[in-house]
């Protein structure tokens, strides 16, 4: 959506390629005036079109509401559990992982659909008890209990520890029961009732914690979905915008514009203003509803200000960038979402930068996306401040700076012409 | 004409090998499982806690997953993960044996670790819970020995029996072919791009209705529908020809198993012939030309992400775990890992034939739609 857009009933210019004024006169307040206004068109246009909204605000909630549970701290994780012993300790186990809020459980009958549920993903792991269970923990024998994976790498930390727990604190019960019975020739039942009671008194937590390190924190849940979906939406929602631009090219409105009695970069600059302002408008209303809603601990409100108006400004550039190089809607439309994902991909906004390998994070210490979405997490999770985060601001500052100059001169031209659809 | 188009090519051939390309390098390393640099602590020096090391240094399983350095502090072994010679700590505290052997409830062990390690830290947090149950069920046999034969007006320890291992966790592989993180990311990305790479056939159509050339097609004799037909069908294969390279790059390039060769043509055909399909609809649905990018943009983005392209359903929220079943996408990826998994092609047969009766059912709806769209 452009204000570059012909008004209803226009008459287009029939003249060839325009030649262009080549005076670039002093920036007066006139220009700047046209710049706000062109900016403020943009901004105004893309509000009244109900699917921007949607794409714009209410997408990216949907996605960090998804995203940041996925990688939340766990509760509720689906766990598939098949029961080959139907004893009492049997029972008794799988009520302690029924019971547990870090799991799911789900029943199933035979090991078969337990596999394949958990290859297809539809489970985060699998347990089956397994027959003869009862006999050999009354006995004092030792018994393994499968845990069955798809991965055991892919299985979150908090299920692969809750799920430890749960068995190793039953058997620790059940185990110091049939030692004390053996030992004293009481009944199995009554030693168990007592091991029970003195047993949830007795098991001591181990302690974890985490070491600060020099290095960017690892953010969980929605502190990382919601940076990661901030700057990703940010630069996917606006490079796309590039497609209103380039139909505006092929409507010949770039070029009534260019002919203007306003300097050449006016109209350019405003675009990108334009799109920056909805950047920054996206950018404010995920960040107060993130805060409102999903509780996102943003930090320090001036360094992620900083963050979110260069990188405003670099998404803005690139859109308009993207709109002078294409040749069509079609290629405008090609190019935007493969450029945004990827970018925001090797940039870390898909999935944490931890995990993957130097190569890739070498890739993302030198982008843009990178460069964001690193300060917004060492802003938010690390307690970063201003003067942390300088190098990264300073770095998105003049990626901003020289996207802007690059688009106002490939532009100047290109939007003096007419496109093909 | 889409040949000759660079933009077209860029989305059908780059765009889904660079992505592919990018995930496989992503978790190239993800699925190794190497052993975690776990520096032990022992403040307690006690007879429990040497035979808990000896036992760390002994057991092949324990071994195979921990590489175990002892160290005589808390800040030495601090440094150590500092400087990435270690990955995580762990501190048996002082008194720790004596508890036990007193049958008091001993202190708490200690697991330091770091944010970049998580599977360090979680796999340290797993060998030490473990060594603490087992620990707690000596204390808590003793316990209930004497709460038994305080019970006993004659009681009496009578033999002296030693507490049970008990149950193990361990585990266990789903399927005899394990399924290697790239092995799901790459199909999945590509299906992301297939959404994109075919919608230009669709577009297309709003093209040529704006120019009205389609109408004047019509005049030569050719049915509307089949020239629509045409436009859909060079989608479809240049969706067909961009996921077979994405397919190609990364199984030969990265070494990426995608499944057999039977398996990955079905359902390629199907979800190439789904995603034109959603295309088609799309472009059926919106009221303008202008929206129909940013339509399909969403309608991709919400597909992708119920169908578990970008997330496993397993780590969806509850609500909408079941839904990718509901997505022809969601079945692609079913049909993509039962084949991995079972590296078998008839397992994917049926997630094809379903993920294709999505595709009739959308050719359907949208073949309804199109005639009232080009006469709007």
């Amino acid at each position: 959506m452009t204000l570059l857009e012909p008004a209803p009933g226009s008459r287009v210019l029939g003249s060839p390629v325009p030649a262009i004024r080549p005076d670039v006169s002093i920036p007066s307040g006139d220009d700047a005036r046209t710049v706000a206004h062109i900016a403020a068109a943009v901004v105004r246009l893309t509000l009244k079109d109900p699917v921007s909204l949607f794409f714009m605000f209410l997408l990216p909630f949907f996605i960090i509401s998804v995203v940041g549970t996925a990688l939340a701290v766990d509760t509720g994780r689906p766990v598939g559990v098949v029961v080959a012993d139907h004893g009492p300790l049997a029972t008794r186990l799988l009520d302690r992982l029924r019971h547990d809020h870090v799991l799911h459980v789900d029943a199933y009958s035979d090991r078969g659909g337990l596999n394949r549920d958990v290859r297809r993903r539809l489970l985060t792991a699998g347990v089956v008890i397994p027959a003869g269970y009862d006999a050999a923990l009354r006995s004092g024998h030792p018994v393994e209990v499968p845990l069955v994976v798809a991965d055991a790498k892919l299985v979150p930390e908090a299920v692969r520890i809750a799920l430890a727990r749960d068995i190793e604190q039953e058997s620790m019960v059940v185990t110091a029961a049939s030692a004390a019975a053996a030992r004293t020739g009481s009944t199995f039942d009554h030693a168990l009732a007592l091991a029970d009671a003195t047993g949830a008194q007795m098991f001591t937590p181990v302690t974890q914690q985490r070491l600060p390190t020099r290095t960017t924190n690892q953010p969980r849940g929605v502190q990382f979905s919601a940076p990661a979906n901030l700057v990703l939406f940010m630069f996917v929602n606006i490079l796309g915008s590039a497609v209103g631009l380039i139909a505006g090219r092929r409507r010949g409105a770039t070029r009534r514009a260019m002919l203007s009695p306003r300097p050449w970069w006016v109209p350019i600059t405003g675009e990108i203003c334009g799109r920056a302002g909805l950047a920054l408008l996206q950018a404010s209303v995920i960040l107060v509803v993130g805060a409102a809603l999903f509780h996102v601990r943003w930090g320090n409100p001036v360094g992620v200000g900083c963050v979110v108006v260069t990188f405003a400004v670099f998404a803005g550039a690139a859109s308009v960038l993207l709109a002078g190089l294409a040749r069509s809607e079609a290629q405008g439309f090609a190019l935007a979402p493969p450029i945004g994902i990827l970018l925001g991909m090797l940039g870390g906004c898909l999935w944490p930068i931890a995990i993957v390998g130097p190569g890739l994070r070498h890739v993302a210490a030198v982008l843009p996306t990178g460069w964001a979405m690193t300060a917004l997490v060492d802003l938010g999770s690390g307690g970063a401040d201003v003067g942390d985060v300088a190098a990264y601001l300073v770095a998105l500052a003049v990626a901003a700076f020289a996207l802007c100059a690059i688009a106002v001169a490939v532009t100047r031209r290109r939007f003096a012409q007419r496109v093909v659809s | 004409m889409r040949w000759r188009d660079r933009a077209s090519v860029v989305l059908a051939f780059v765009a889904p090998v660079v992505l592919a390309a990018v995930t496989s390098l992503a978790f190239a390393n993800f699925d190794k499982l190497d052993p975690v640099k776990l520096a032990l602590v022992d403040h307690d020096r006690g007879a429990l806690s040497a035979q808990f090391i000896k036992e760390l240094q002994t057991d092949p399983r324990l071994r195979q997953l921990l590489r175990l350095r002892v160290v005589d502090s808390t800040s030495h072994a601090e440094t150590l993960v500092r400087q990435g010679r270690s990955e995580a700590v762990l501190v048996i505290p002082e008194g720790f044996s004596t508890a036990v052997v007193n049958a008091q409830r001993p202190p708490s062990l200690l697991v330091l670790s770091t944010d970049q390690k998580p599977i360090a830290g979680s796999v340290a947090q797993a060998v030490a819970q473990e060594f603490d149950t087992r620990a707690s069920a000596v204390t808590l046999a003793a316990k209930t020995t004497q709460q038994l034969v305080e019970g006993q007006p004659h009681g009496g320890v009578r033999k002296s029996v030693p507490v049970g291992t008990g149950a193990v966790p361990f585990p266990r592989q789903a399927s005899t072919k394990p399924l290697k993180t790239a092995s799901y990311f790459a199909p999945s990305m590509t299906i992301v791009f297939l959404f994109f790479a075919v919608s230009f056939g669709a577009r297309n159509i709003w093209v040529e209705r704006r120019q009205k050339t389609l109408m004047r097609s019509s005049l030569s004799g050719a049915s509307v529908r089949t020239v629509v037909a045409g436009k859909l069908a060079a989608a479809y294969v240049f969706g067909v020809l961009a996921s077979l390279s994405a397919w190609a790059t990364t199984s030969l390039v990265f070494k990426t198993t995608w499944g057999p060769p039977g398996a990955v043509l079905m359902l390629i055909a199907a979800m190439s012939a789904a995603a034109v399909g959603v295309s088609l609809v799309v472009a059926t649905v919106v009221r303008r030309e202008e929206q129909l990018d940013t339509v399909t943009a969403v309608v991709s983005f919400v597909l992708v992400l119920l169908g578990g392209n970008f997330i496993p359903p397993s780590s969806l929220p509850a609500t909408i775990r079941h839904v990718s079943l509901a997505t022809p996408n969601g079945w692609a990826m079913r049909g993509f890992l039962d084949s991995v998994t079972t590296a078998h092609a008839g397992a994917a047969v049926g997630a094809a034939l379903v993920t294709l009766a999505y595709a009739v059912v959308l050719f359907v709806v949208g073949g309804v739609r199109v005639k009232g769209l080009l006469q709007r």
